[in-house]
């Protein structure tokens, strides 16, 4: 029994030392480098410890691995396995050369298939890294920087689209309003008149032809109101020198046969200036109504329009050399009660802009309208 | 003539499209707002860079410092834009000089000199695409839509925004792809080229429209 121990231990030494004597010790990977032959190759030496995963980048794919064999006789062969592909060499050298070895993590083993096919060397991990781009990470982030930039641009177009929306509404809203509050109401009194006129006529003539002047004068208003409104949402009249051709043309059309001297300065820039759908419309009523005014209730020899731009703000000055009035009370000009003022400084609101009139009786009127425009 | 020749040839054509939007912005610069001035001094010192990154190849010398003083042009041009339109006015001017120390200590640190400092540059790009978002955001907040197309600071903002982020990317791994594959860096570097030249049209629509509304947006 001692003896059969004895023999067994007296075996597994020199099998342990046989083993030994027939170790592999790889001493140095040389990396072969590529496209520039002026450099030198790259080479990791293991003769002071093999790491356990020797790490290359995908350029790295050509290299040789040195080992040095004890005890053992070539020819050797060289196996480079992973998952995919292996490579198997047969030499007689004691070195492997390796060429185009795609990415991934690699076992190096040296096998003596002839003299001992029983034996294989311990394992060398290599691992050739992919290169940028094939990592699984790049494409979905070029994905998600492509989708962060689409989203910011389908963001914008979504705030265009809606913004369009809303400002044609707005816009519809605007003519139904005018529609119905200018036209609706003239229209009533016209109907009105001309049913009375049916009534009156025979009843009446004298009033009935009142009422027939009466129907001329509101169906006149209603074609104005009616130009009013085309001219301010024609998109051709967004231009300053639009506006100011059909200021001149109202400013001689209501101050005509009144002898009264009409003079609009205007400011040289101020031409190459556009005023919007919402603000032209409003600008424009407020002057008309100013000058309408004037040619109601003011008596003035002279009326000076001042039309100038300075940076975002657009100034108009309506001064006359009239009657004028307390603007704490103006309704003393008109015994009707008009909303004229009240509207005017509502549309300046409206407009985001000040209205400021200035007055005195005897002493003349002027009306300020200061905006900002765009 | 391979294809990295008419790539090469592809670049140099966009890359000096940036003339145009200097040429009309030289040509109105008295009609200029502030902002629109530093558009000019930003795409000149574009140009500046590609002359002498050119200037540098003919002598056969590395041209990689040559991003730092572009970091900091982009950088402080960009500051000078938006300084007048995002947030507090010295804010765009502090990011500058952050970036710009961060940048010092990135290539002493980091990548060591005449190596592309990668990360600051790229930070160079996307803060003008991260301006222009918030300013074409407010436009389109505040603004009427018809009073849009007039205005010329949309061209500006969408310009900084197309070219701040769509060659941040490239920016990025231009470093990279240098060491590592000559394909992957002109197919990058031909599309930042690409929308390069379309953020240098945008600009050039802004300038072209000085002669029509001579003055700038609400917002400068």
């Amino acid at each position: 029994m001692n003896r059969g121990w004895l023999l067994c231990a007296l075996l597994c030494c020199f099998s342990s030392i046989g083993l030994k004597a027939q170790s592999v010790t790889p001493t140095r990977i040389v990396v072969i480098p590529k496209q520039t032959t002026l450099s030198t190759p790259q080479t990791i030496n293991l003769t002071l410890g093999v790491p356990e995963l020797i790490g290359l980048t995908y350029e790295q794919n050509d290299f040789y691995v040195y080992f040095r064999v004890a005890g053992l006789s070539p020819p050797f062969v060289y196996r480079l396995k992973d998952g995919y592909v292996d490579y198997e060499v047969s030499t007689a050298n004691q070195y492997a050369f390796f060429t185009h070895i795609p990415s991934g993590e690699y076992t190096f083993t040296v096998l003596w298939p002839v003299s001992r096919p029983e034996l294989i060397s311990p394992p060398l991990r290599i691992r050739i890294e992919s290169p940028l781009w094939l990592r699984w990470w790049f494409m979905p982030m070029l994905f998600l920087y492509g989708l962060m930039i689409m989203g910011v641009i389908f963001y914008f177009l979504y705030r265009y689209r809606v913004k369009q929306f809303m400002l044609l509404h707005t816009v519809r809203e605007n003519i139904a309003r005018d529609l119905h509050d200018d036209m609706g109401s003239y229209l009533s009194s016209i109907s009105i008149m001309s049913q009375s006129v049916v009534n009156l006529a025979k009843t009446d003539p004298k009033r009935a032809h009142s009422l027939v002047q009466k129907i001329g004068e509101t169906a006149r208003q209603v074609m104005d109101s009616m130009g009013d409104i085309i001219w301010s949402v024609n998109p051709d009249n967004d231009s300053m020198t639009q506006i100011v051709v059909r200021m001149r043309d109202v400013g001689a059309d209501l101050l005509e046969g009144q002898d009264v001297v009409f003079n609009l300065d205007l400011n040289e820039n101020l031409l190459q200036s556009h005023l919007p759908l919402e603000q032209r419309r409003d600008f424009f009523l407020i002057y008309k109504e100013s000058l309408t005014n004037i040619a109601k209730y003011a008596r003035a020899s002279h009326v000076w329009v001042r039309l100038k731009r300075s940076d975002s703000l657009l100034w108009l000055t309506i001064q006359d050399d009239g009657i004028g009035f307390d603007p704490a009370q103006p309704v003393g000009q008109n015994p009707l009660g008009g909303n004229g003022l009240k509207n005017m400084r509502a549309r300046a609101e409206k407009m985001g802009g000040t209205l400021t009139i200035l007055s005195a009786p005897g002493e003349g009127t002027t009306v300020k309208l200061q905006i900002i425009i765009s | 003539m391979n294809i990295y020749f008419w790539a090469e040839h592809l670049y140099g054509f966009l890359s000096f499209t940036v003339l145009i939007p200097i040429g009309l912005g030289l040509n109105q610069w008295r009609f200029l707002n502030h902002s629109e001035r530093w558009v000019v001094i930003f795409l000149i010192a574009l140009l500046l860079h590609e002359l002498l990154a050119i200037l540098c190849i003919e002598l056969h010398t590395r041209n990689h410092f040559l991003y730092y003083f572009e970091t900091v042009a982009v950088l402080v041009s960009v500051a000078g834009v938006y300084s007048v339109l995002v947030g507090p006015r010295k804010l765009p001017w502090q990011i500058a000089v952050v970036v710009s120390v961060l940048m010092v200590l990135e290539v002493v640190f980091w990548v060591g000199f005449n190596h592309i400092n990668s990360i600051t540059l790229t930070l160079s790009r996307i803060l003008p695409a991260v301006y222009a978002v918030i300013c074409l955001n407010r436009l389109f907040t505040s603004k009427a839509i018809y009073t849009l197309g007039p205005d010329r600071m949309l061209y500006v903002h969408l310009g900084f925004f197309v070219f701040g982020a769509f060659t941040a990317i490239n920016t990025y791994f231009k470093s990279y792809f240098i060491e590592t594959s000559l394909d992957m860096y002109y197919l990058f570097n031909t599309i930042s080229a690409m929308m390069s030249a379309v953020a240098f049209g945008f600009f050039s629509i802004g300038f072209f429209r000085v002669r029509w509304v001579p003055t700038g947006s609400s917002l400068s």
